[in-house]
C-alpha cells in the first residue's frame, strides 16, 4: 500500500508539472459549466451532479488512458519498473490514487463554480454523500480508461478516446436530464451506459428528489468488474508482446 | 536481520502457544499428531507441486545447509501456523463454527500472500485449507505445524536439488556454498543462518534458448554468476547480450532452459528483492526531480539506502532537486546507477553502464562497481568496451549467435589466440621449451612463446646479452576478433 502510494505521488508530479494537461483537466469542466449551464433548465443540484461526472470521467480518460497509452513510448523506463520488487497490480493501484486525487480538485472547482454562479444549494451531509459517490463512481471510468490504453495503440488512444468520452457523456446524458419526449430506442440505449448509470445515482443523491435508483449501482459495479477484467487483460497482453 | 525475523517468529509462536488454549475451544492436549501432520504435508507436496526430488542431484547439496535450511523453514511455518491457525482459526471457530472458520481463515491466508505471490496464491487456499484441517481435526497446533513445515521443506529442497542448480554448466559438482576451507566458520551461528538463506549461485541461466521470428538470439546458454564475482558479457552487436540480461531479469520468458535468481525464478516479486539494474537506454522521467525518483525506488526495499548517501556516492549530491530533463547524459547513467545501487543489492546486472558517458562519469561508475564487487556483491556486465571488462571483471563470458565461444578469465581468454611474440636483438638465443623462432636476420629475432615470463627469465640465465626486448601479448581485442569471428 505505501508502494502504491509512492507511485501515486510519482504519477501526480508528473502530471500537475504539465501545466497544459493540469489546466485543461481542470479548467475545461468549469469552462463547460459556464457555457452550457445558462443554457439549461435543470435544477443547478443536477447540473452540478452531470458536470463533476464529465470532469472525473475526462480524468479517467485522458490522465488514465492516454496516461497509460504514452507511458508506454517511454519503454525502457517502465522495463526498469519491472525489475524492481513489486508486481503490476501496485503500479494499477498507484495510477488509480493519483486519478481520484485530481478528480478531487476538479469536482471541488465545478461545485464551487455552481454554488456561486447557479447558488446551488446544498446540505453537509448531501455533499459528503455527492463526494463519496463521485469518488467511488469513478472507479469503473478509471479502470475503462486503463483498459482503453492497453489495449490501443498509443497514436490511436487520444482520438479514440476523444470520441468515446463524447459519446459516453452526450448519450449518458451527463449535460443535461434527457427529454421526456425521448424515443424508447434510445432512451433504454441510454440506461445501458454506465455514465447514464453514474449521474442518475449522482442526480438521486445531489437533487433529493427521488430514490436512489439501486439497479444503477449495480450496474457500475458490474461494469467495474467488466473494465477491471479487460484493464488487467490487456495488461498481460501488452505485457505478453514486448516481455516474452 | 535473519536473527531478528527468526527471533521475531519464535516469539510468536510462543505468544500464540500461551494464548491459544484461552481463546480456542476446540484446542485439547490430545494424541501426538506431528507425525500425521507431516505426512499431510508430505502428501500436499506430492500432489501440489509435482515436482520430484532427486536422490542424486540431493547428495550434492552440504548437509548443513539441508539442515540449517530445515530449521529456518520450520520455525517460519510454526510462526505462520501460530498466526493464521491457532489465533486467527481459533478465534473464529467460536463465532462460525468449523467450516466457516476454515474457509474464512484461509481465504485470509491466500489474501495475506497475493501481494507477494500475485494469482499463485491461489494454492494458499488449498494448503490453508489442509494445514487447518490438520489443526482442526487434531486439535493441535503441532499438526499443523509438521503438516506446514513437511510442506514448505520439502518444496525447498526440491529447489535445492534440481539438477542443473546444484551441478555447474560444466558437469562438475558445484561448489558447496561453504568451502571445506571455510569449515571453521560453517558452525559459526551466523554462518549457518546464512548458508541457510543464501544460495550458492547469485544467478543463472540453464540452456537457455530464444527466438524472436526468425532469428535465434540465444542457442542453448549456459550463464552462471557467483556472490563477488565480476561477470562480463562481451559480445559483437547481436550477439545476445541483452537478450540474455533480461531473461535473467525475468523481463522475458525462455522459450527453452530456465533462469534462476537467488534459487528462484526471476518472475517472483520476492526473487527481485535483491537486484539492482542499469538497463542499456536510460529514459527518465523528465519532469520529476532526482531526489523524487529516488524515492520512489527506495520505496520498494526494506532497508534502503538513505538519499543522501546515495546521490553523494555518484556525485549527484548537488542535483537532488534539478528535473530529470535537465542533466547530462553522464548525469543521468550516474542516476541510473544510483537507482540500481538504492535497494542494497547483492546483484548488479548492468547493460552497457558506461556506453556514452564521458571519462570522469566511467571513472565514478566503475569506482561504485569495484567497492561493489569488493564488498562480496555479484556483477554482471555487458560491454563493449574491453578495456573495461579487461580492468574490472573476474571472469569473461565471451558470447556470439547466442552461443558461448570463450569463457575464462581475461589471460585465459588471450591464450585461446595464442603465443605472445617477443622481438629482440641478440647474438644468439637461448633453448628454451615452447618457443619458437619464426624469424632471425642477422640479430634481430622474432620468437612465438607460449609462456612470455618464462622465456625472459631464461634469457636472462643464460647471459646472452641482448637489447630492444619487445614481448606483445595478444591483445583481449585480437582474442575477441579471433573468437567471433566477427569485427565489434
Amino acid at each position: 500500500m505505501r508502494l502504491a502510494w509512492a507511485h501515486a505521488k510519482a504519477e501526480t508530479l508528473q502530471l500537475v508539472r504539465i501545466p497544459a494537461y493540469a489546466l485543461a483537466t481542470l479548467a475545461f469542466p468549469v469552462i463547460a459549466v459556464l457555457l452550457f449551464g445558462g443554457r439549461v433548465d435543470d435544477d443547478p443540484e443536477r447540473l452540478v451532479a452531470g458536470f463533476t461526472a464529465t470532469a472525473v470521467l475526462a480524468i479517467a480518460f485522458f490522465q488514465f488512458g492516454v496516461g497509460v497509452a504514452t507511458s508506454r513510448l517511454y519503454t525502457e523506463w517502465e522495463t526498469f519498473l519491472r525489475t524492481l520488487p513489486t508486481n503490476p497490480s501496485t503500479r494499477l493501484a498507484g495510477r488509480v490514487i493519483s486519478a481520484l486525487g485530481f478528480s478531487a480538485v476538479a469536482v471541488v472547482l465545478v461545485g464551487v463554480t455552481a454554488i456561486l454562479v447557479y447558488h446551488a444549494h446544498f446540505g453537509w451531509g448531501r455533499l459528503a454523500a455527492l463526494a463519496v459517490a463521485l469518488v467511488l463512481g469513478a472507479v469503473p471510468f478509471a479502470l475503462l480508461g486503463v483498459a482503453f490504453g492497453y489495449w490501443l495503440p498509443p497514436r490511436a488512444a487520444l482520438p479514440a478516446a476523444n470520441l468515446l468520452f463524447l459519446v459516453l457523456a452526450i448519450l449518458g446524458s451527463l449535460w443535461a436530464r434527457p427529454p421526456d419526449d425521448l424515443p424508447r430506442e434510445a432512451d433504454i440505449t441510454s440506461q445501458l451506459l454506465p455514465t447514464r448509470s453514474w449521474v442518475e445515482v449522482l442526480d438521486s443523491i445531489a437533487t433529493g428528489d427521488h430514490r436512489l435508483p439501486l439497479h444503477h449501482v449495480a450496474a457500475l459495479v458490474a461494469w467495474s468488474l467488466v473494465f477491471l477484467a479487460l484493464a488487467w487483460w490487456g495488461y498481460r497482453r501488452d505485457e505478453g508482446e514486448r516481455f516474452t | 536481520m535473519t536473527v531478528v525475523r527468526l527471533a521475531g517468529w519464535i516469539a510468536t509462536v510462543v505468544l500464540a502457544v500461551a494464548v491459544a488454549p484461552r481463546i480456542d475451544p476446540l484446542l485439547d492436549e490430545g494424541a501426538a499428531a506431528v507425525p500425521l501432520g507431516i505426512c499431510a504435508g508430505a502428501i500436499l507436496f506430492a500432489v501440489l507441486a509435482r515436482k520430484r526430488i532427486s536422490p542424486a542431484a540431493l547428495v550434492t547439496v552440504p548437509r548443513e545447509r539441508l539442515l540449517a535450511r530445515t530449521v529456518v523453514i520450520t520455525v517460519k511455518a510454526a510462526h505462520e501456523e501460530a498466526v493464521w491457525r491457532a489465533v486467527l482459526l481459533g478465534v473464529l471457530v467460536g463465532p462460525i463454527g468449523r467450516a466457516g472458520a476454515l474457509a474464512v481463515s484461509t481465504c485470509l491466508f491466500a489474501a495475506a500472500h497475493l501481494n507477494r505471490l500475485g494469482p499463485r496464491a491461489a494454492q494458499h487456499l488449498v494448503t490453508g485449507v489442509v494445514f487447518g484441517l490438520a489443526y482442526l481435526v487434531t486439535g493441535r497446533l503441532a499438526a499443523a505445524i509438521g503438516a506446514h513445515a513437511a510442506y514448505n521443506v520439502l518444496i525447498g529442497v526440491g529447489r535445492l536439488s534440481l539438477p542443473d542448480l546444484s551441478v555447474s554448466a560444466t558437469g562438475e559438482p558445484a561448489r558447496p556454498i561453504v568451502r571445506s576451507s571455510d569449515r571453521s566458520r560453517l558452525f559459526s551461528p551466523r554462518a549457518v543462518l546464512r548458508s541457510a538463506v543464501s544460495s550458492p549461485s547469485v544467478a543463472s541461466l540453464v540452456a537457455v534458448s530464444k527466438t524472436f521470428g526468425e532469428v535465434r538470439a540465444l542457442d542453448g546458454l549456459d550463464l552462471d554468476v557467483r556472490p563477488g564475482e565480476v561477470v562480463g558479457l562481451l559480445g559483437p552487436n547481436g550477439a545476445g547480450k541483452s537478450t540474455a540480461i533480461s531473461i535473467v531479469l525475468g523481463l522475458r520468458r525462455p522459450d527453452e532452459g530456465r533462469a534462476v535468481l537467488f534459487g528462484r525464478n526471476p518472475r517472483e516479486t520476492g526473487a527481485r528483492r535483491e537486484i539492482g539494474v542499469v538497463l542499456q537506454e536510460v529514459s527518465l522521467p523528465p519532469v520529476l526531480r532526482v531526489g523524487e525518483l529516488v524515492q520512489l525506488v527506495r520505496a520498494h526495499y526494506r532497508d534502503p539506502v538513505p538519499q543522501s548517501e546515495l546521490l553523494e556516492r555518484l556525485d549527484l549530491g548537488e542535483l537532488a532537486r534539478t528535473q530529470i530533463g535537465g542533466l547530462s547524459g553522464g548525469q543521468r547513467r550516474r542516476l541510473a546507477m544510483a537507482l540500481a545501487l538504492a535497494g542494497r543489492p547483492r546483484a548488479l546486472f548492468l547493460d552497457e553502464p558506461t556506453a556514452a558517458i564521458d571519462a570522469g562519469g566511467r571513472r565514478v561508475l566503475w569506482r561504485e562497481l569495484s567497492a561493489f564487487a569488493a564488498a562480496g556483491g555479484a556483477i554482471l556486465v555487458t560491454t563493449q568496451q574491453l578495456e573495461e571488462a579487461e580492468r574490472y571483471a573476474t571472469r569473461l563470458v565471451v558470447i556470439s549467435h547466442g552461443r558461448i565461444v570463450g569463457e575464462g578469465t581475461v589471460g585465459e581468454i588471450r591464450a585461446r589466440v595464442g603465443k605472445a611474440t617477443i622481438r629482440l636483438r641478440a647474438e644468439h638465443l637461448p633453448r628454451v621449451p615452447g618457443a619458437t623462432v619464426v624469424e632471425s636476420t642477422l640479430d634481430r629475432h622474432v620468437v612465438y612463446v607460449d609462456d612470455p615470463e618464462r622465456y625472459v627469465a631464461e634469457l636472462v640465465r643464460s647471459g646472452i646479452r641482448y637489447q630492444d626486448l619487445e614481448v606483445a601479448r595478444p591483445s583481449l581485442e585480437d582474442a575477441f576478433v579471433t573468437l567471433t569471428g566477427d569485427e565489434t
